[in-house]
Order: structure tokens, then C-alpha cells, then sequence
């Protein structure tokens, strides 16, 4: 290989290809291909950062993340169109028998030729990379407000490692198929078909194998500035596979070159292909077997260790000694634990987990060694003594922990997944642990240090018992480093080294250790330091942020003095905001894989989110807007609260800090544990913080789940952070007619949270959620803080169960049943119906004005107590909620009723009723009549609420809804998930998975347009004016080409003549929405009733009514009375083809009996 | 770059050539050879096979039977080692329509091994101005006229100084200006190296010539000096004078060289196969110019038809090449 002559074809090649007017259209394209979505992600994080952390994964700083898939792709189809046609280009100018006649071997004249397309291509890609670098660097340096540099590291392996590698071997299969294939346009389908084979083969692959085989980094490595990644091993052996494959295909097209060549120099070029496949067979299949190496150690780890996973006889009381770090190299180990004797087990070793990367150099029991323990797969077996005393268990040992043993029960494994389905999985990152020179964070899902039992089903706290163990122990780490740990830090003076003690006065079940050389800054509030740790390249945020400073010390003060009230507190002294790099796993293992960035003492945060956020713009914003400066403290609070509930990626601390208070020191054990815990959580978090948020993997790593955050997200963000309602991801995933199937069929504790943890997890919130709600407003605040206490106090280094949960509430005069029912192992729960509403303004005998009384009634008619808040709506302008007695939710007794009324000095419109859990799932609106004219009436002022007889609506009638159980639709016409919206399509646009109500299909948008449209399938329709004991709803179709008919059966209680009455709902317009990522569309459509036939079935007698929906009116429309001799009838509802029907309730009340 | 072959072997030697491009027609037949050091003209009416000995030598083809060498190196085997000694301007020859002219030669100048930048620049310059270039050197190839882009060709060729230069059909498209020029080009090449031209003009062959190669339907018919060639032709050439109105019997029944009219007389150069055949009285030529000899070796087998119509070949191509330009008819008389 002559390179002088290769250069000259390279440079004759680029100016080929840079005088062609595709080169420029293609090279156009790209660059505004590339330049339009820098912009699009730079103002979506521009304005979208501020509102939520899961926002910045994708702003200017990360950008490659999301940027390169998309640069490689444009440019190796600009590669296939530059050279597609190399060798017919020869032709049609008449040069090609000049070339061949050259002295240039056929290898030289295609790598030269090639090497002229790479290049041509990659300058604009790297000047165009380079630029928005440059003006990122510039925009940061003089703060022009819109964009910021990009992470170096990764434009770096950007240009070095995705598209230079990419465009050689996509230039190299072209030249090749341009050298073998006749015609050109042969040679572009085939190229194109062979991109697209390979995109399809990759992202079908699992995880671990087209991670060894994909040839960009996007994807498998993210952008880290705590921990700059250039390449790794599996980059270098990848990409340099991809060159020699290049390399192959050019040996190969060399060899198939029509030019005549001896026959030597053909063979060795075909033997220098075959050699290239043979060796990147060889290599990526070696890449590929380690990584399938790395899935079965996985699988035997996690396989070994759930054989041992019900092994709770290990009870480690404390632990204490030296964690010595050498980051990126070793950690060295020499601890002491505490073990309590095994007593009365029949297990005669104690077992604990420690990362199988450590080696054991020494382990002593009371100070003798030990020969005969065992170390094998992460497992550690001590054989116990049995001499009653509780043993000390010295380990000295010593290694790189294992980053693949971890989480080992984990119900969802990236690895085993296909690239197509954990895009999104992905990005909740893909490393349990770091541990690089720079940055360390120790994460005790890797079980980096010994605790007790097998590292399997730890989370299973319905039969395994949580362990707690009291801590002490000294870190080293290099000099100049921060460790931060379970609580507060105490530095300990050594030569070399930083040395810190850690030595929390609560006990930890776990604990992680994030070290660096941290930029820190803190905060003293009531005694407890709250430091924040981060990267020193992202200091600046903090200049904007420290404004904050008095109204956060306020508002902290505030939950401060609400927990102290009840004596509940913080128990590790230091709270540490830590910032940990983006492919750090925010999910942990178990069935929950909750969000593993809360420890004991610290809570994480993404170096995407808070780090890089863009503050500046609202700030300003406000500042330009509000004069008063002392309000810019309180704006920033709210905004920063906002922000962290809006993180739908696990790093909300809002809802995490409060597992500090009871959960690390005592978590509940046994049937309905991890319901009780979860309730748990959810009330130590309202104490603590208010906070509220969402974070589940099974949402989070699905495409649908992704968007249909990302849509909410998008919407609020479009809504410049004020529609919070739509950012409520709990209530959007929980919230949802089959969650509620669930809870209404399964007991809190007998939810199998294993088979379908997604599910089970959203049938949690849905019903713990309302629980907790009811506590903390049934009880309030400091009651609810007092139980807390009570249990930290009580259970502290230990376990309860529920029924010690109950008595610890009852000692503590909470009656929780008599509030709630037995909202744990029952499916029960209350359904309110509302009675007859008024509203009389009343002359004031003391003070002489007038105030206006509204009452209405209230019945719960399930057999379980329930929980409600009223609210009145008042015409005064704009609609207000008054909520009453916010804090005091009225108690309303199983299968009784109540009257409320109060007193205004308006008249109210509209009452609304909060259940927090009842069958009605919704808020019930009582309407109130509107006068003309409020004359003062003389009356009496009536208590809020009494107790009265009242029996409900028509409680002589008998009322068939589209809900009961007597009401069906022609089977044929009900649909099926098949007939609608395709799933991909769905989920594409973020609309949720499609729902049946009870056997109906819930009315969507998608839904409308696949059944009712389409085919005219019954569907389940919600809105105000359907009649509904607990919901309004109605049943629904279009007729389709074969008409549709349902029927309302009911059985009478007795013969005789009844009078028959058919509801329909409000007339008036329907409202259906669809979104994507990018876009919402909502239409109304008129609910046009039409024309359908009633036929009643009386038994032996059958009348036929001819019902003109349209002309009649909304609610009850009488069809006539009936002699009814057989107490079994049924009203069927038919309508012709294509026809609208509506089928919401039928009512039979009785005019005479039949004797 | 590669200098003038000082080893002793053969410019080009062809042994028994034999090339078929399908089994039934053998476009060369057994077609033996040897060039050493000059200018060489290998002359044949079209399709008698010039361009496929050619592409042979210049490696652009492998021949069904026999074997051929440049410079002592197999075309076949060794194709490498006689890409590095030759040079070729191919009949049908452009370039790369969005490179300049001088970039063209550069390039192709950098691939036959001139590494020294500088150098290869000066050289690119000098052949330039040989073939008259020079002016055009910044011009795109899409912009140059026909005879520029085979001038283009001789450059490229050339600029390498090959030990063997090939040239097939080279001044097709060019006027008589630069036909002379390229003569002059050749000639002067050829006392250096081996240039092996391939042509049906017999004019391009100039005085440069010193070797002739006669194809024909695939084999060699001749092999000799010029002279030689016209030392056959003796007795086969005659000029004729007739007056205008009888011209037309002349031409009817005879070869025409040349025709010219003086005054009321027609006179002619004609090419007969034998004296006896002539009908009327005419003069023997004691020297017939080389172009006379190749149509009376022609005549002698019968190709006459075949070699006249080359040189109307020569007025059509163009035509075909440039559709739409206008072609002058090359009139019969010669003066």
C-alpha cells in the first residue's frame, strides 16, 4: 500500500464528490437536520429544564446522547448516495480504462476512493459538531442564555468512535456492492435494505449482545461529566472490529474489481476478506460470548442466591471498622459485625452477601480464625457457634466490586431485553454501581459490603424480615476528596488520606458511599445539615439557586417544627444532596425496583437535572416582573418543588427524604408489609416535605409509559410549568378502570406483586395514595406524626407487623378501622349518593344581613365507612373552590346518611364531594337550583352535619344502570383491543394502553376512531348527565353495519303496574382528546341521541316503542306504564345500522301493587 | 516515474495472441509481435482488432491464448510491473467532467508513481504546454472541446514519461493543426521510448514512423518499415487524367486516392490490384506515399472497400460523438 497514491484517489475522490450537487443537497440536509434538532433540544431544555429534571437527560450539555444516532444515520446514507455509483462514475466520464491502467492496485484504488467519501463526509460532521460546541462554550462564557457546551468527552468519541468507524464501514459495503452490482440503482436498494436489515436485526437483539455489536455509542453509553467516557474496552474492540470488516469489504471488492489483476493478487485480496470476517467474527463473537458470559454469571448468581433467599436467621446488629477506597482500583475492608446468635434456628451457619469481586484475606469469629467458612458466588457462610452469645465476625478483605452482582431479583434485566424494548429502560441508567478514578458511588445494591442473608428478594418484606444494623464505620478515601454517607461526616485526621467517620446515631439497613472531589455547600436548619454535593463543573446553577437560601430555611423550619411536634426526627444529622452521574441505575431490584437515589442519610440527584437546568430564565423572568425582591426567594422555592415533583425518573426528593424518618429504622414484616410500608412512606413523606410524585420502572420503561410522561411533561412545559394537574403521573397511571378492577377484586395484602408488579404497584397507589390522604386529614398532621414516632420508638433496629401497626394506632387513640374500614386484607369501600339540594337565603337576627344556606344530603350506601371533603364552587367571577375544614374530613358511617348544610354570604352553585376513596372514584358534584330572586326567608341557622333516615334516591325504584350486572350488549359488538388503535401507534403518541370498563371498551379518542366509528362497538362513555349510582356513565354505539342492541334486566319485587323510564345523558357536546410528544388535539362531537327502538319484555307480553332520543329530553323520559305479571323483565335497546345509540339507565317504579 | 527501458528486453513482444470474445469469433488470431524502442504504427481498418491488442498490452484485458509482454513483464502475470512502464490514451478517452484540466493530470500523474509534489507540478506545467493546454489549465474537462479532452488524453498519457506509450486512435477529434502538433509529439517521443499508435489514418503516422503493424480481421498481415510497405505497393498505384465529364467512369470502376481538377481534366490517383485491370491509360506512380501502399496492400486483399471506409469513419465519428455539431465533408480531391 502506497499511501501517496491512495491520497491522490482520496483527493481526486473529494473533489469528485464535493463538485456534485447531491454532495451539497445531502450535506445541506444533514446540517440543518443537525442544527434543527440541536435547536429543538435546546429549547425544549431551555424552558422545559426548570420544570422538570427528566427534561435535561436531553439538553445541549448531553447531547449526543440523543444527537448521534441521528448525525451516523443521515451520514451513512449520504456515504451510500456519494458512492453508490464509484465505479460507473469512472465509466460514464471515460476515465475508467486510464485508472485501470494505472499502477494502483485494486485494494489502493477503492480504500483510496473510499477514504476520499469518509472524509468529504466527515469534515461537515465535525464542523458542524465542532460549531455548536464552539458556540456552546462561547454562549456559557458570556451568557448569552441559550445553549451550553457540549460535554467534550463525548463529541470526542463522537467524531472518533460513531461516525468516522460507521461511515467507513457503511463506504466500504457500498463500494463493495457497487463493485459487484451491475446497475446502480441495484446498488442503493440493496444498501438501503442492508441499513435497514441491520437496524431491525440490532434493536432485536437482547441488550448484551447488540451492545457489543452496535456501532454507535448512543444508546449503550451516556455522556457523564462527573465521569467523562472516551471509550471503553468493548468501544475499542468494537470499532476496531467495524475498520477491519471495512477493510474486508474493500479486500473483497479489490478482489471482485472487473480490472484485470493476476490471479495471485485476487486471491490474496478474497483471502484478506475471508481473514477479515473470520477475525471480526472472531472478535465481536468473543465480545458478544463475554457479555453472554456476563448474563449466565448473572443468572447463577441470581439462581444461587434465590435458593437462599428465605435464609433470615442472619440478624447482623451492627457493623463497624474501615472502608479504605482506592477509587477505580480497590476498596479494602476490614469490618467487624456484630451477629446475633442463631438461638433456636435450625440454620448452623450465618450467611451474609458481599460482592463476589472481594477476596476474603481474613475472618475471624470472636477473634479466632476461621478455616472452614466458605466465599462462593457473593455468598459468605460463617458456621455459627452455639454457645448462645452473640459473636463478632471480623472480615478483612479486599477488591474491585463486581459491578454485574447486583440487584440480582430484578423483575426487568436490561441485559436480557431487546434494544427496541429498553431504549427507554436505558436511559434510568445502566451501571449499579461507579467506581472510576475520579467519582465513586457504592450503591449497596452491589452488596459491596457484607449484610445479612442472600442478596435475593430483600425487598420481600411480606416473608423476609428487613435487617437493621447500628453503623460505625471509618472511610478513606484519596486526598481532597468528600465522602458522603449515612448521615453526618466526621473528619478524622490522616497523613495522604481523607478519613471520615460514619457513625449514625439511628440504625441503617443499608448504606451507600458517593465520593468525589466534590464543590460543597451547606445548610444548617434545627439542627440538621443539609449539604449539597456537586460536580465543580456544575457550580454555576448554585449562584442562582443560593436565593433561595431564606425561604427554603423558612419552609424547612415549618416541616421541622410539624415533625418535632410529634417528636418524630431526622436521625442521621446530615442530609447530603449528592450528584451522581447519569448511567448510574436509578432503579433498584426486588418487585418495586423503586428508585434506589434515596439511602440512608443521602438522596441523589442526576447530573442532568438540578445541575444543568436553566433557573435563569424564570428567575429573570420574575425578577423583571415582581418588584417586591423578597418574593424571589419564594418563587424559586416553589419553582424548585415543582421541579422535583415533575421528575419522573426517580430522583424526586420530595418523596424520598421522608424514608428517612421511619422506613430505614423500622419497616413492617409479614402479610400486607409491603402495603403498609408503602403507606407508610407515603405518610413520613407528607409530614416531611408535602411532597408528592411518581416513579415506577414498568411506566417508565415503556414506550407508551415514557410518552405519555413525556406528553404530560411536554404539556406542562407548553404551559410554562403552571398545569401541574397534568403532570400528575400517578393519578394518569393509577387512576385507570383496570387498576380499580384490581383493587376492587384483591385485598392490599394479598396483591401478588410478583406476578404483575406493574399492576400491582398502580393498584398500591391507588389505594394507599387515598389511605395515607385520609390519615394525615382524618388525624391530622401531628397524630399521624405521633403513630410515626411511636413505631420508630417501639420497632427502631427491628420489624412490625400490621396488626402491631393497629395496636400501636390504638394505644395511641387512633381508631383507624372506624375511619377507614379494614382498608388492608378487604375489599370493601364506602359509594356516596347525594340527595335533594337547596339553597334559602336567611335574614340574620343578630346582625341583620343575610346569609345564604345551602344544604343537600349525603348517603354512603356501602357497607364500609368512608372519608369525604365538601367544597363550594360560587359565582363570583371566576370559579372558586372553598374547600371546609381542609384538614378535618368528614367521617360518614357504613350504609348511613347525612345532611350538611352551611352558610355563605353567596349562594353557592355547585357543591363538590371529595371521596378519597370510595366507589364513586370521582368527586360527586351536587347541583344547587339557581334563584331568580333569593328572597329572605325566615328559617334557622342548621348545623354543618346531622344524621338523618334518609334512604336514598327512588328507594322504591328499581334502577338498571349500564354498569349493573343486568345490563348487556350484544356480544358480537363489543370490540376488542385488535380492532383499534394499533399498539405501536399508541404508543408512538404516548396514548395509553386501551381500557374495558367492566366489559366495555373506555371511550377514547383511538377508541372512537378503531371501534365506534370503524364499527360502530359499544362503548363505555363518562360524563356529567349520565346517570350513575357512583358514576356517571353510559353505554354507547354507532350502530356499525349491522345495528346494535343491549338490554336492561331486572327483576321486580313484585307484580303489578310499574312505570318505565329511560335516562339519557346531558345533550350536549362530548369531548375526546388525543397527544403525542409534540402535539395535543382535542375535539368535541354533539351527542346526537338518534332514533332507536325500545322493546320491553314483560314475559308473555312484549311492547315495542319507537324512541326519538333527539326530540326528548335530557335525564328521565317516561316510556309508559306497564301491568307486569312475570317479575323477570328486560328492555331491549336496538337501532338500525350506522344509527347513534345511547344506553345509560332504565327505571322502574312501582304505581300499584299487583294484588 | 518511470524512465526509458535501458534492459534488453523487448518494448513489447507478443506471442501468438489469441483473443475471442465469444467461442465462434476470434478478434485476434494468433498475433505475434515484437516492438522494441520507436514509434510504431499499428494500422486496420476498425474492428480489425487494434483495440483489443491494445487493452491487452495496457492489462486492460487477458488474451484467450498466447502472451504478451512490456518491457520483459507479463501482462498477465506481472500486470502490476507493466501499469507501472506504460502509458495509455485509450480511443474512447475523457475525464472526470468536474475536474480541471491540470487536476486531471495531476492526479493521474500522482497514481503512475510521481510522488514529488513539486516535480509532478512542473512536469504537469511542461506537458500541458506540449499538447497546447496550457491556457486551459484551470478549465473544467466538462468545458473543453472534443479535441482538448484527447489532447487531455495524450497529456495524461504522457506526463508520467511511460516506457511504453499506447495510443489508440489519438487524433480522432482533432483538427489538422493539432494532428500535426500531436505528430510532432510523437515523433519526438519516439526516439526515446516505445510508442505504440494505433490508427486507420495513415497521415497520423507521419515520418516519425519507423515500425508498421497491418491488422487484419484479427491477424497480423504486415510487419515491416514504411518502406517496405510502399516498396509493395509499387506497380499498384497509377495516376490518370481524364477529362471532368468522363470522371465518372474512372471512379466507378477504380480505387480513388486522390482527385484533382485541373481545368477541364480531372486527374487521379488510383489503386489497382493488377495493371491488367486497368481500362484506360494511366501513369505508374515510382512513389506512392504511405497512404497509397496501405490501400494498395489493402487491395491486394481485397479490403480496399473496408480501408476507404475507415476514412469516412473518421469524417462520421465526430458526428456521432457530437451529435449535433456540423461535420465538413472531406472533399475528394486532395490538393
Amino acid at each position: 500500500m502506497r499511501f501517496l497514491r491512495i491520497w491522490s484517489l482520496a483527493a481526486a475522490e473529494m473533489r469528485s464528490c464535493r463538485r456534485l450537487a447531491r454532495t451539497w443537497v445531502f450535506i445541506v440536509i444533514a446540517v440543518l437536520a443537525a442544527v434543527g434538532q440541536w435547536i429543538q433540544l435546546t429549547v425544549v431544555h431551555q424552558f422545559g429544564s426548570s420544570i422538570s429534571p427528566s427534561a435535561g437527560m436531553f439538553g445541549p450539555r448531553y447531547l449526543m446522547a440523543a444527537f448521534s444516532s441521528m448525525l451516523v444515520l443521515v451520514f451513512t446514507l449520504g456515504i451510500l448516495f456519494l458512492a453508490f455509483d464509484i465505479r460507473s462514475r469512472d465509466i460514464r466520464d471515460r476515465i475508467g480504462e486510464v485508472m485501470d491502467s494505472r499502477a494502483v492496485s485494486n485494494f489502493e484504488l477503492v480504500v483510496g476512493r473510499l477514504l476520499g467519501i469518509v472524509l468529504l463526509l466527515s469534515i461537515p460532521c465535525f464542523v458542524v459538531v465542532l460549531l455548536l460546541s464552539g458556540y456552546g462554550v462561547i454562549a456559557e462564557m458570556f451568557n448569552l442564555g441559550f445553549g451550553s457546551a457540549i460535554e467534550p468527552a463525548s463529541v470526542l468519541s463522537f467524531l472518533v468512535w460513531d461516525i468516522v468507524p460507521n461511515l467507513m464501514l457503511w463506504g466500504s459495503i457500498t463500494i463493495f456492492l457497487a463493485i459487484v452490482l451491475r446497475y446502480r440503482l441495484l446498488v442503493v436498494l440493496v444498501g438501503l435494505a442492508l441499513m435497514i436489515a441491520w437496524f431491525f436485526f440490532s434493536v432485536r437483539l437482547p441488550v448484551f449482545v447488540a451492545a457489543s455489536l452496535a456501532t454507535t455509542s448512543s444508546g449503550t453509553t451516556w455522556p457523564s461529566d462527573l465521569v467523562p467516557v472516551f471509550f471503553s474496552t468493548d468501544i475499542l474492540i468494537n470499532r476496531a472490529s467495524i475498520v477491519v470488516l471495512s477493510i474486508g469489504f474493500l479486500a473483497l471488492a479489490a478482489a471482485c474489481h472487473p480490472r484485470q489483476v493476476g490471479s495471485r493478487a485476487r486471491m490474496t485480496w478474497a483471502g484478506t476478506g475471508v481473514a477479515s470476517f473470520v477475525a471480526v467474527a472472531l472478535s465481536l463473537g468473543s465480545l458478544v460470548y463475554s457479555k453472554l458470559l456476563d448474563v449466565k454469571k448473572f443468572e447463577n448468581w441470581a439462581a444461587v442466591h434465590e435458593q437462599h433467599q428465605l435464609h433470615s436467621a442472619t440478624d447482623i446488629q451492627s457493623v463497624r471498622g474501615t472502608v479504605d477506597i482506592r477509587p477505580g482500583n480497590s476498596i479494602h475492608l476490614d469490618l467487624t459485625l456484630t451477629l446475633k446468635s442463631l438461638g433456636g434456628s435450625s440454620d448452623d451457619s450465618w450467611l451474609l452477601s458481599l460482592n463476589p469481586g472481594f477476596r476474603i484475606d481474613e475472618l475471624t469469629v470472636n477473634g479466632a480464625a476461621s478455616s472452614d467458612h466458605t466465599f462462593e458466588d457473593g455468598l459468605l457462610w460463617i458456621p455459627a457457634s452455639r454457645d448462645g452469645s452473640d459473636p463478632e465476625v471480623r472480615i478483612v478483605a479486599q477488591g474491585k466490586p463486581d459491578a454485574r452482582f447486583a440487584y440480582l431479583d430484578s423483575k426487568i434485566v436490561l441485559s436480557k431485553g431487546s434494544a427496541w424494548n429498553t431504549q427507554q429502560l436505558g436511559m434510568f441508567g445502566y451501571e449499579s454501581i461507579k467506581f472510576s478514578p475520579g467519582y465513586f458511588a457504592l450503591l449497596p445494591g452491589a452488596s459491596w459490603f457484607p449484610s445479612s442473608g442472600a442478596a435475593y428478594g430483600k425487598t420481600d418484606w411480606d416473608v423476609r424480615a428487613r435487617d437493621f444494623f447500628d453503623l460505625d464505620i471509618e472511610v478513606l478515601a484519596p486526598k481532597g476528596w468528600i465522602v458522603a454517607g449515612p448521615g453526618t461526616r466526621e473528619p478524622i485526621t490522616k497523613q495522604k488520606r481523607e478519613g471520615f467517620r460514619f457513625n449514625p446515631t439511628a440504625p441503617v439497613p443499608e448504606f451507600a458511599l458517593i465520593g468525589a472531589k466534590f464543590d460543597r455547600r451547606s445548610l444548617v436548619v434545627g439542627g440538621i445539615e443539609f449539604e449539597l454535593l456537586m460536580g465543580k463543573k456544575h457550580s454555576k446553577n448554585m449562584e442562582q439557586l443560593v436565593r433561595v437560601v431564606p425561604s427554603l430555611e423558612e419552609w424547612i423550619e415549618e416541616r421541622l417544627a410539624i415533625l418535632n411536634q410529634s417528636g418524630l426526627e431526622y436521625p442521621y444529622g446530615t442530609l447530603s444532596f449528592v450528584e451522581v452521574p447519569l448511567p448510574l441505575r436509578v432503579y433498584g431490584d426486588g418487585w418495586r425496583m423503586g428508585s434506589v437515589y434515596a439511602q440512608p442519610g443521602i438522596q441523589m440527584f442526576r447530573e442532568s437535572g438540578l445541575s444543568l437546568a436553566r433557573f435563569d430564565g424564570p428567575i429573570s423572568h420574575r425578577e423583571a416582573a415582581q418588584t417586591d425582591e423578597t418574593q424571589i426567594p419564594k418563587f424559586i422555592l416553589a419553582m424548585l418543588r415543582r421541579f422535583f415533583e415533575s421528575d419522573y425518573q426517580g430522583g424526586n426528593p420530595l418523596i424520598t427524604v421522608g424514608f428517612n424518618l421511619v422506613n430505614y429504622q423500622t419497616t413492617p414484616t409479614g402479610p400486607g408489609a409491603t402495603a403498609l410500608s408503602y403507606v407508610i412512606d407515603e405518610l413520613a413523606t407528607k409530614l416531611a416535605t408535602e411532597g408528592d410524585g411518581y416513579f415506577s420502572i414498568y411506566e417508565g420503561s415503556t414506550p407508551r409509559g415514557f410518552n405519555q410522561m413525556n406528553n404530560a411533561t411536554m404539556i406542562r412545559i407548553g404551559g410554562g410549568g403552571a398545569n401541574q394537574s397534568s403532570i400528575n403521573f400517578r393519578q394518569m397511571f393509577s387512576d385507570r378502570p383496570s387498576v380499580w378492577e384490581h383493587v376492587l377484586e384483591t385485598p392490599l395484602n394479598d396483591i401478588d406483586f410478583h406476578t404483575d408488579p406493574g399492576s400491582a404497584y398502580h393498584a398500591l397507589l391507588l389505594k394507599g395514595y387515598p389511605i395515607a390522604r385520609s390519615l394525615i386529614d382524618g388525624f391530622g398532621e401531628e397524630a399521624v406524626g405521633n403513630l410515626l414516632r411511636e413505631l420508630v420508638s417501639r420497632y427502631s433496629g427491628t420489624t412490625y407487623t400490621a396488626e402491631q401497626f393497629s395496636q400501636t394506632a390504638v394505644d395511641l387513640g387512633m381508631d383507624i378501622e372506624s375511619l377507614l374500614g379494614n382498608w388492608l386484607s378487604t375489599t370493601g369501600l364506602p359509594g356516596f349518593v347525594v340527595g335533594e339540594s337547596d339553597v334559602v337565603r336567611l335574614e340574620s337576627k343578630e346582625s341583620g344581613e343575610s346569609v345564604y344556606q345551602s344544604t343537600f344530603l349525603i348517603r354512603n350506601d356501602e357497607p364500609v365507612p368512608g372519608v369525604i371533603r365538601i367544597g363550594y364552587e360560587y359565582d363570583s367571577g371566576d370559579k372558586k373552590w372553598n374547600f371546609l375544614d381542609l384538614n378535618k374530613p368528614l367521617r360518614v358511617d357504613a350504609s348511613s346518611s347525612i345532611r350538611i348544610a352551611h352558610q355563605s354570604a353567596e349562594p353557592p352553585l355547585v357543591a363538590v364531594i371529595e371521596p378519597y376513596l370510595s366507589l364513586n372514584r370521582d368527586a360527586v358534584r351536587v347541583a344547587f337550583p339557581k334563584l331568580e330572586d333569593y328572597e329572605p326567608k325566615e328559617g334557622e341557622t342548621l348545623p354543618f352535619m346531622v344524621d338523618t333516615d334518609w334512604r336514598g334516591p327512588d328507594p322504591d325504584s328499581v334502577i338498571v344502570d349500564d354498569l349493573d350486572d343486568g345490563f348487556a350488549v350484544d356480544k358480537d359488538r363489543i370490540g376488542s383491543k385488535e380492532d383499534e388503535m394499533p399498539p405501536w401507534l399508541r404508543a408512538m403518541i404516548g396514548m395509553p394502553d386501551p381500557e374495558f370498563d367492566r366489559g366495555l371498551p373506555a371511550g377514547d379518542l383511538g377508541r372512537r376512531i378503531g371501534l365506534d366509528f370503524g364499527q360502530g362497538a359499544w362503548l363505555r362513555n363518562y360524563g356529567s348527565g349520565a346517570f350513575g349510582k357512583y358514576r356517571p356513565t353510559y353505554a354507547s354505539s354507532y350502530g356499525g353495519p349491522e345495528g346494535a342492541s343491549s338490554t336492561f334486566a331486572a327483576m321486580l319485587p313484585h307484580e303489578g303496574t310499574w312505570r318505565l323510564e329511560y335516562h339519557l345523558p346531558w345533550k350536549g357536546k362530548s369531548e375526546y382528546s388525543i397527544s403525542g410528544p409534540f402535539f395535543s388535539v382535542s375535539t368535541s362531537q354533539r351527542s346526537e341521541v338518534g332514533q332507536f327502538q325500545i322493546v320491553v319484555n314483560l314475559g308473555d307480553d312484549e311492547e315495542s316503542i319507537e324512541f326519538d332520543g333527539d326530540s326528548s329530553k335530557s335525564g328521565w323520559n317516561e316510556l309508559g306504564e306497564f301491568d307486569v305479571t312475570d317479575r323477570l323483565v328486560d328492555v331491549t335497546v336496538t337501532t338500525e345500522r350506522w344509527s347513534n345509540v345511547i344506553a345509560d339507565a332504565v327505571k322502574w317504579t312501582p304505581v300499584s301493587s299487583g294484588e | 516515474m518511470t524512465e526509458a527501458s535501458t534492459d534488453s528486453a523487448p518494448a513489447i513482444e507478443i506471442s501468438g495472441i489469441t483473443h475471442r470474445y465469444d467461442k465462434k469469433t476470434a478478434v485476434l488470431d494468433d498475433v505475434s509481435l515484437t516492438l522494441g524502442t520507436g514509434f510504431f504504427g499499428l494500422l486496420g481498418a476498425n474492428g480489425a482488432g487494434k483495440s483489443t491488442l491494445m487493452r491487452i498490452i495496457c492489462t486492460l484485458l487477458k488474451p484467450t491464448e498466447g502472451s504478451a509482454r512490456v518491457c520483459g513483464y507479463d501482462v498477465v502475470d506481472e500486470c502490476h510491473h507493466v501499469r507501472e512502464r506504460i502509458g495509455y490514451l485509450p480511443q474512447s478517452f475523457s475525464a472526470w467532467r468536474l475536474h480541471r484540466t491540470e487536476e486531471v493530470v495531476d492526479t493521474l500523474a500522482a497514481l503512475s508513481g510521481m510522488t514529488n509534489k513539486k516535480e509532478r507540478r512542473k512536469r504537469v506545467a511542461e506537458v500541458l504546454e506540449e499538447v497546447g493546454l496550457a491556457d486551459v489549465a484551470d478549465r473544467k474537462v466538462k468545458k473543453l472541446s472534443g479535441g482538448m479532452v484527447r489532447r487531455l488524453g495524450v497529456a495524461q498519457a504522457m506526463v508520467h514519461n511511460p516506457q511504453v506509450l499506447v495510443v489508440d486512435e489519438p487524433t480522432v477529434g482533432l483538427d489538422p493543426e493539432e494532428r500535426m502538433r500531436f505528430r510532432q509529439v510523437m515523433t519526438n517521443m519516439g526516439q526515446e521510448r516505445t510508442i505504440l499508435l494505433s490508427t486507420h489514418i495513415v497521415a497520423d503516422l507521419g515520418s516519425g514512423c519507423s515500425q508498421i503493424a497491418l491488422i487484419d480481421e484479427g491477424a497480423l498481415a504486415f510487419q515491416g518499415s514504411p518502406t517496405a510497405l510502399i516498396e509493395q505497393a509499387r506497380g499498384q498505384v497509377f495516376q490518370v487524367s481524364v477529362p471532368l465529364e468522363s470522371s465518372g467512369v474512372v471512379e466507378e470502376k477504380h480505387e480513388i486516392v486522390s482527385r484533382t481538377v485541373q481545368g477541364a481534366d480531372v486527374e487521379f490517383r488510383i489503386v489497382v490490384k493488377n495493371k491488367l485491370d486497368l481500362s484506360f491509360d494511366a501513369t505508374e506512380v515510382e512513389n506512392p506515399s504511405l497512404e497509397e501502399a496501405y490501400l494498395a496492400f489493402m487491395s491486394r486483399r481485397g479490403k480496399v472497400e473496408g480501408a476507404r471506409q475507415d476514412e469516412i469513419d473518421e469524417v462520421e465519428e465526430p458526428k456521432k460523438r457530437f451529435g449535433r455539431r456540423r461535420i465538413k465533408k472531406i472533399p475528394k480531391t486532395t490538393q
